[in-house]
């Protein structure tokens, strides 16, 4: 059994711990909140586009553009995006377990862009080529942060050096439920909205339309996805890290029980010394 | 609510939403030249250049500076709803003068100094925007002294 000094040092280690981490939960907290109101925020710009997008789409036969063309699928390149940083459960490894199935699937003609430390890490270890990585991107993201990324595949497809642009991302459903997805970027999927369509008037005209939305397409929803992953990020550390000050808090309990039972132990042995003593003296 | 000689004007950006009103004429940079928009247009999809939003209301003008992007009008039963995706979208009275000179002025710089025509097409395009964006802010001032004196 462990000497009372011991488990006393065990117990001021484990309540630290439980500090750090109930400091980093509120930290998260407070993160998650304004992440997910960006997300809100920037949901009526991506409706928008995909409204004007499946407008253009009905109007099938007639548009024609180098973002929509579908090849032979030789060359795939997935976009993963994940956070910088861990300590966010199981987030990493379900979005990382996505898109290594996808890897394995497609073979060896596929390539990555990495967008987050963990994604860059996880493309190394799995040494699937690397085109490019972009790491440290602010947990307030603007458009232009994403517009290099967009630019990198949008180039590499019309260039045709790829001929399937993927993109791997954790969605945010709730606080407790965050989704590893994989979507298809490239070539564009114009998406079908139920609403009947409205005859538009498209100005100059719809290929030139439509050459204006698509890059802004796919960079609103890289943006989105990143976006997504933020706030996906936050909240899954922030449930993280109360688990874990659950768990200290639980475990310094424990503890604390096992400290009370051993000093316990020690106060009768010396009772039951001294009796014994003073019995062989009388 | 919808009233039926108004126009809904929203101004959404990637990031946000700027502007949620109604409007009597929004006048835009559309990208085959500059249209106006009462209620009951014609549903119509426009790309829009880099320039100035006009907007009146009530004899009162609202001006912004737009880096491009796109215009939707529609008829929503009771009158139009107009949304503008722009790339940003700055209300006048928010610009900076003096940011947006340099900005203009590095645009320009990088523009002489482009090799590739990719280059040169993106510093066309970020002077166009800092053009614009003074633009607005000089007829914004313009207007506000004309009324003070």
């Amino acid at each position: 059994m462990a000497t009372a000094r011991e488990i006393r040092r065990r117990i001021r280690s484990v309540k630290n711990i439980a500090k750090i981490t109930k400091a980093m939960q509120l930290v998260a907290a407070a993160r998650m909140r304004r992440a997910q109101s960006r997300v809100t925020e920037a949901r009526p710009y991506a409706d928008a586009l995909r409204q004007v997008l499946s407008g253009l789409a009905t109007q099938a036969g007639r548009v024609r553009h180098p973002l929509l063309a579908e090849r032979p699928v030789v060359n795939v390149l997935i976009i993963e995006v994940t956070p910088d940083r861990g300590l966010a459960g199981s987030l990493i490894s379900n979005i990382h377990r996505r898109v290594g199935r996808e890897i394995v699937e497609r073979g060896a003609n596929t390539s990555m862009v990495a967008v987050g430390r963990k994604a860059r890490d996880f493309a190394r270890r799995t040494s699937t080529q690397l085109i490019a990585e972009f790491t440290g991107i602010s947990d307030t993201p603007v458009v232009a942060d994403v517009a290099p990324i967009s630019r990198l595949v949008i180039d590499a497809f019309t260039e045709s050096q790829i001929d399937l642009v993927l993109l791997g991302y954790t969605r945010f459903v709730s606080t407790l439920n965050q989704q590893a997805v994989l979507e298809q970027l490239l070539p564009v999927v114009p998406p079908e909205e139920n609403a009947s369509p409205i005859n538009y008037m498209y100005e100059p005209d719809e290929s030139a339309v439509l050459a204006e939305l698509l890059p802004r397409y796919v960079e609103s929803r890289i943006y989105q996805a990143l976006l997504e992953s933020k706030a996906s990020e936050q909240s899954a550390r922030m449930v993280a890290m109360r688990n874990a000050t659950d768990s200290a808090n639980d475990l310094g309990r424990d503890l604390t029980l096992v400290l009370n039972k051993a000093r316990q132990e020690a106060i009768t042995n010396e009772i039951a010394e001294i009796a014994a003593g003073a019995a062989a003296l009388s | 609510m919808a009233n039926a000689h108004k126009v809904h004007l929203r101004i959404v950006t990637a990031e946000a939403q700027v502007y949620n009103s109604e409007a009597d004429l929004i006048i835009a940079p559309g990208g085959a030249g500059e249209l106006g928009i009462q209620a009951r247009h014609i549903p119509i999809v426009t790309t829009l250049k880099p320039g100035t939003l006009r907007i009146i209301q009530n004899n009162d003008e609202n001006i912004y500076a737009l880096a491009g992007g796109f215009l939707e009008v529609r008829d929503d039963g009771e009158g139009s709803a107009a949304i503008v995706l722009a790339g940003s979208a700055e209300s006048a009275e928010n610009i900076d003068l003096e940011r947006a000179e340099a900005a203009r002025a590095r645009a320009a710089q990088r523009l002489s100094e482009s090799q590739t025509e990719v280059d040169a097409a993106r510093a066309q395009a970020a002077l166009l925007r800092a053009a614009a964006r003074i633009r607005v802010a000089e007829l914004y001032r313009s207007r506000r002294s004309a009324v003070r004196g």
